[in-house]
């Protein structure tokens, strides 16, 4: 039976879920879609950032002051990943796309295993005044427990944005994985660089875990059902394009929404990939990437 | 003396050598060229220079203003920090953003950012073309227009020694004019000190104070302009390797 109630909520729904996506995949989309390192241990670095938030929550703070706090030691953990990448593998001539995945695969393990042992296996929640109600416009129902969590992701995504596209700093970053050599040739240290990014990226994964947390109980091997999806994302919005995993993400959340009101729920974690194969059989340079 | 100096600069790749007990000197306001044909080590030495090869033996020293550096062990960008810069082989500009982003990454390492404005308007001044097409991006632009924006995107930095790696391959005669005159109205401009290596090097002999010859991966003679010219037949044999 067909309602327009039901397809309005999927659609609100999956555009808000679609937001919060875009915030879990921000961090891919600069490690990888910039720097060409697939970095699949950064959904379980957003699971590490909601337990700093759920840490922080407990003292009372605001899961969103909290990720702000979060900001500055995820930047400084960033910087820390990325100097032990490059010690292992630049040092030694560059790393292949199989060996950094099998670092970032155990460094997802590890992080994993420390959230275990510190906290637990069990689920973890925050429980802020502004979770349990709901904004109610006639038919639709939009929990504010969802609502908050999507508008961070246009916020940090557009902050992100601006940063890489009218600043110096910027530049260099979106510069240093097509001419390594024009930074040197600008005075620049190319691994500095690269090390910058890398903490910005991971500073990202604090503020998508904040989201990821309001919206639902988090545990610590919770990173690895959006692995898929995060890949999905950046790829189809093509390497580097920020504004673009914005958009993708919010077509998969409401194309996930759909399948889970009119289909089946158990189906939506395909809904990405299937996405991602056909949008790659039209554009395989992604849907807003350049083609090369 | 303001000068830099190569020491016996041997240096290669794996087992291969390619350069073998070198040394020039190029002195503050002098324009050099370094002639040689393909594959005798003229990219080899400039990459030396500017630290993206590593010697394996000798020494590069940067002589000014009465403090002397050592380059050899130094890694690329604080060499161009302590004033060399580098219009390399194949130029090396970002392809997917605009001219003037080329030349503001350039210009924005902390020791020149402040005269960002200033360094772009001389850029600019020097090269009308660049300042039209500024929003261009550089991929788009022709071969020849990418050689000038590396000559400019090089000048962003305000180097002491500006060294420039075989400006003329792969451009037509007619764009390579245009590139060794943007080459000769700097050195009009500022009296730019010039390490120049060449092939075509009757154009860069022309424009040169003092040449050497690179053959075989050692010095196989140095030119003098007060030697009352250089003349281009002794070039060539000096190039072909045939006399002394």
């Amino acid at each position: 039976m067909f309602s327009i109630d039901i397809l309005l909520n999927a659609i609100v729904t999956g555009i808000l879920l679609g937001s919060v996506y875009a915030s879990l995949a921000l961090g891919l989309a600069i490690t990888f879609g910039i720097l060409h390192i697939p970095n699949i241990a950064h959904p379980t670095l957003v699971v590490a950032g909601a337990f700093f938030v759920y840490t922080l929550a407990q003292w009372g703070l605001d899961p969103i002051v909290a990720a702000v706090i979060g900001l500055v030691p995820f930047y400084v953990l960033g910087l820390a990943l990325y100097l032990f990448y490059s010690r292992v593998f630049e040092r030694r001539g560059g790393a292949n796309v199989l060996q950094s995945l099998t670092l970032f695969f155990g460094l997802s393990l590890v992080v994993e295993i420390l959230l275990v042992l510190s906290f637990g296996s069990e689920l973890k929640s925050v429980n802020v005044s502004y979770i349990g109600s709901s904004l109610k416009f006639g038919a639709l129902t939009v929990p504010y427990r969802l609502l908050i969590p999507a508008l961070l992701g246009p916020v940090m995504i557009a902050a992100v944005w601006l940063y890489l596209s009218r600043t110096n700093s910027g530049t260099a970053i979106r510069a240093v994985a097509h001419e390594e050599r024009a930074l040197s040739i600008a005075g620049l240290d190319p691994a500095a660089v690269k090390r910058h990014a890398f903490g910005i990226a991971t500073a990202t994964a604090v503020v998508a875990g904040a989201a990821l947390i309001m919206i639902g109980p988090v545990e610590p091997f919770g990173g690895r059902f959006q692995i898929g999806r995060v890949f999905a994302i950046v790829v189809l919005a093509g390497m580097g394009s920020i504004p673009g995993n914005l958009v993708i993400a919010i077509v998969i959340g409401v194309a996930e929404a759909l399948v889970a009101s009119y289909l089946n729920p158990s189906w939506s974690p395909g809904v990405a990939f299937a996405i991602l194969l056909l949008g790659l059989a039209f554009r395989p340079q992604g849907l807003f990437g350049a083609a090369r | 003396m303001n000068r830099l100096i190569v020491e016996n600069l041997s240096a290669g790749y794996g087992a291969v050598s390619v350069l073998r007990n070198v040394s020039l000197e190029v002195n503050e306001n002098e324009m050099v060229a370094l002639l040689g044909m393909n594959g005798n080590g003229k990219s080899t030495l400039l990459n030396c220079v500017l630290g993206f090869v590593r010697a394996s033996a000798g020494r590069i020293l940067l002589e000014w203003d009465g403090k002397i550096s050592d380059l050899t062990k130094l890694p690329p960008h604080e060499i161009v920090r302590l004033g060399l810069s580098i219009v390399p082989e194949g130029r090396r500009l970002v392809p997917n953003i605009s001219v003037e982003d080329n030349l503001r990454l350039a210009g924005s390492n902390p020791l020149v950012s402040g005269r960002m404005k200033e360094n772009l308007a001389s850029c600019f001044e020097t090269f009308p073309l660049l300042l039209e097409r500024r929003r261009q991006i550089a991929a788009t632009m022709s071969g020849g227009q990418q050689q000038l924006l590396a000559i400019a995107r090089s000048l962003m930095t305000a180097p002491k020694i500006m060294v420039i790696d075989e400006p003329s391959v792969g451009l037509a005669p007619i764009v390579v004019r245009d590139v060794l005159n943007a080459i000769t109205h700097l050195r009009e401009r500022s009296s730019m000190t010039i390490l120049m290596a060449e092939q075509s090097f009757f154009q860069a002999v022309d424009v040169s104070s003092r040449a050497y010859v690179l053959a075989h991966g050692s010095i196989h003679r140095e030119f003098k302009r007060s030697d009352g010219g250089i003349a281009n037949e002794d070039i060539r044999r000096a190039m072909l390797g045939t006399a002394h």
